[in-house]
């Protein structure tokens, strides 16, 4: 396949993902929306495999990683920090500002969410870790 | 003189053409399998190919 129709096939992909979202809203169908996107998400994966040309290599590799830490400390701190102060509102049990007690209370899912990406990142870390040899006994 | 586009180049060790613009052009080093990979495309050693040039912090 040619890198020209994958990206058609992509567009295909989220035009169908689109249509498919607005029609779940009129007839309140989550799962119908949501069995769409895992199809829609292997789809593109399998064209993927299917293409002849480089679409991603070493460099481009370099730069989704870079990009992907870089996302990931930002939405940390944002998120953690929106979280937290949900959370100070929470126990005040006030209302602050535009935050009712009840939303505020949403920020303990936040941060439920925070710790577990967290947690993914750790995971993630030691598997990297082992995978590339630096852990484990030093030889002699 | 080996009478080669980047587009060649690229498809011959395995990458896009934008790698081998950001090579040229020094944005980007390549991995060790690249260098390799082009050192022998041109009969080269990696030494004729790539000058080292230590960063400064």
């Amino acid at each position: 396949m040619k890198q020209y129709t994958y990206f058609l096939l992509l567009g295909i992909i989220a035009i169908l993902e689109a249509g498919i979202f607005f029609w779940s809203v009129e007839h309140l169908e989550p799962l119908i929306m949501t069995g769409a996107v895992i199809i829609g998400v292997l789809t593109a994966w399998i064209s993927r495999q299917m293409v002849d040309d480089v679409i991603t290599d070493e460099r481009s590799h370099l730069i989704t990683e870079k990009a992907s830490l870089r996302t990931l400390q930002v939405m940390g701190i944002v998120l953690f920090s929106y979280a937290l102060g949900g959370v100070v509102i929470s126990i005040g049990g006030e209302v602050f500002g535009p935050f009712s007690y009840q939303i505020a209370r949403f920020s303990f899912l936040l941060m439920f969410i925070v710790f577990l990406m967290i947690i993914v990142y750790v995971l993630f870390i030691f598997w990297y870790e082992r995978k590339f040899g630096a852990g484990g006994e030093d030889e002699e | 003189m080996h009478d080669l586009t980047q587009e060649d180049l690229a498809r011959e060790v395995g990458v896009t053409r934008q790698t081998i613009l950001a090579i040229e052009k020094g944005k980007y080093d390549p991995s060790l399998e690249l260098a390799f990979k082009m050192a022998r495309r041109f009969g080269v050693t990696i030494e004729d190919l790539f000058i080292f040039g230590e960063q400064t912090p």
